[in-house]
């Protein structure tokens, strides 16, 4: 068995653990190796950046409450996906319920909006991707999300989504239409605007 | 698959190349989680999960002791036990049936007549019955059950005085040997077997066998991939060199017998050179994409390659139906690829050999209205017979 160091460095053995290193895989090491992943899809999933570092820590308490029960049969990044897909979905039920959720859509869609970062045409992109992300529905944006932000296969999305590999196709088909429709509203609007 | 129009590919695009800058934590924003973060896994670190494995034994352990000594003071006071301990008692049984299967072994085993052919009266079935550690033992160590168990034999079977007065380890190095060649030890040093031990010289040629068996795979396996890693070089810069199109088509030596199924006709220069990497790319299953979060790197071709590489052997293989699932797959994660018309043209392939011909022809009609001018289409028209 490979030993795994110590310090919590992002190492190769947290990105890709086989059965054999899973068993020695600390949580900190998954930290280090996964958290911009766990950010990321988080954010894509809909998690606001008021509350992206609760959302995240959330995640790394299941985690290394659940470490013990990942073998490495998968992909690390799927299992962890599938975590971070159930946090983030509790986390905007109570988001709805208490209704305490300030920033909308139209705030990161604009890009005329009071923030100096703005004028960034990089950060603009992406405010404008988490505002079409927004109009898709939650099953459609995970595909999404994994399928062409993430660049996973089509097998490792059935695996971390629980679906069958031919309703993944089906479901990234129309996230890719539903996607293209909200952009070309978008354009349009600007286009109206200007 | 639908595509994305190319202002959304671009607007993807963007976001996957600067993923880690944009779309990730920032320095201080991970510094600050993490921060929050390490109280708990300063917990974690104390106590590792086999350190907590551990603690659940020896917690185990005790409760388990204290429930035997409490059924020790009962028995004490009552004059009767009561307690049962499963635990001691498995244990106890588990020894006793593997110092019995011990014992019948040397029965078994030590049936000689002199105890020169001791060692030689080893049968493999006694050896086979010896628990893992009768196995390992050492038939001259002091007080070794083993041991024993000869001199007992030995004493019994054999028919004259001095043969019956032998000790296998003062006996000759002979019969130490065959004993140790027998249950596995190493033979002392400066000793052979015994001449008249057929088990022992079956062994031996039996290992011998296993040992050049398993040096021919090795063999095998390490021209395997000297002849896969040069081909597989030469595949990624063919496919890079835009110059060469008949490395960069799939179809090359692809023809459609009359039976509809595919079959190869690429001349042996080409297979010894194209054939390893592609069946190795076949083989890996599911396909999946090759990347880190920190690099995402630009889009390649060599994942295009692979997956129609795979493709086109499953159609070698007479296998379309796999070959039409690892183009659907290329689909999935190369929608605007660079060789969509090529994967188009697999498809219809793989459709003609399953014979759906309907769906085929649908397939090469979208071809055809791409405003393709690849040579590809005649070709799969006339081998599909469309």
């Amino acid at each position: 068995m490979r030993s795994i160091s110590l310090v919590g460095t992002p190492t190769e053995d947290a990105r890709a653990a086989t059965p054999a290193q899973a068993s020695e895989l600390r949580v900190d090491q998954v930290y280090e190796a996964h958290v911009d992943f766990i950010w990321r899809s988080a954010r894509s999933l809909g998690v606001r950046e008021m509350n992206i570092d609760d959302v995240v820590q959330e995640v790394f308490v299941v985690v290394q409450r659940r470490l013990a029960e990942f073998e490495g049969r998968s992909d690390i990044k799927t299992w962890l996906f599938g975590i971070t897909r159930r946090v983030v979905r509790a986390h905007i039920r109570q988001q709805i319920r208490s209704r305490t959720q300030t920033e909308t859509s139209a705030d990161l869609a604009d890009p005329n909006a009071a923030c100096a970062e703005s004028q960034l045409a990089s950060l603009e992109g992406a405010r404008l991707l988490y505002a079409l992300l927004d109009e898709l529905d939650a099953d459609l944006r995970e595909v999404f999300v994994l399928s062409e932000l993430e660049e996973m296969s089509g097998p490792a999305i059935a695996e971390a989504l629980d679906l069958e590999l031919s309703n993944v196709y089906a479901r990234v088909r129309r996230a890719r239409l539903a996607f293209d429709a909200a952009l070309k509203r978008h354009r349009a609007r600007q286009a109206r605007t200007a | 698959m639908s595509e994305l129009s190319s202002d959304a590919r671009d607007l993807i695009g963007q976001a996957r190349k600067q993923r880690s800058e944009l779309l990730g934590p920032s320095v201080e924003q991970r510094a600050q989680l993490r921060e929050r973060l390490a109280p708990l896994w300063a917990a974690d670190v104390m106590q590792p999960r086999a350190a907590r494995s551990l603690r659940w034994k020896l917690g185990s352990s005790a409760i388990v002791a204290g429930l035997g000594v409490l059924g020790w003071l009962y028995m004490q006071s009552s004059g009767e036990p009561v307690v049962s301990l499963p635990l001691s008692a498995a244990g106890v049984a588990q020894s006793a049936e593997a110092d019995q299967r011990s014992l019948a072994a040397h029965e078994q085993g030590l049936r000689a007549t002199s105890a020169d052919h001791v060692a030689a009266g080893l049968t493999s079935n006694g050896i086979a019955a010896l628990s893992e550690s009768a196995r390992g033992a050492e038939p001259c160590a002091p007080g070794s059950v083993l041991r024993a168990g000869v001199c007992a034999q030995i004493a019994a079977a054999a028919p004259s005085a001095s043969a019956r007065g032998a000790e296998p380890c003062a006996h000759g190095f002979a019969l130490r040997a065959g004993v140790c060649t027998q249950i596995g030890a190493p033979p002392p040093a400066g000793t052979v077997a015994a001449p008249g031990q057929p088990l022992a010289a079956a062994a031996v040629h039996k290992a011998k066998r296993m040992v050049a068996s398993e040096a021919k795979i090795a063999s095998q396996l390490k021209a395997a991939v000297r002849a896969a890693v040069p081909a597989r070089q030469a595949s990624s810069k063919a496919a890079n060199a835009s110059q060469e199109p008949e490395a960069q088509d799939p179809l090359a030596g692809l023809e459609l017998g009359g039976d509809g199924t595919a079959r190869s006709v690429q001349p042996a220069r080409k297979a010894t050179t194209e054939r390893l990497p592609l069946k190795a790319a076949e083989e890996r299953t599911p396909v999946r994409a090759v990347q880190t979060d920190a690099d995402p790197g630009p889009p390649s071709i060599d994942g295009e390659l692979e997956l129609l590489g795979a493709a086109q052997t499953a159609l070698q293989k007479q296998r379309p139906s796999r070959a039409l699932t690892l183009l659907q797959e290329h689909a999935f994660r190369f929608p605007t690829g660079a060789m969509v018309e090529e994967r188009m043209a697999m498809q219809a392939l793989a459709l003609c050999a399953l014979q759906r011909r309907h769906a085929a022809q649908t397939v090469l009609s979208n071809l055809e209205a791409r405003g393709s001018q690849s040579q590809l289409l005649p070709r799969v028209r006339s081998q599909c017979g469309l």
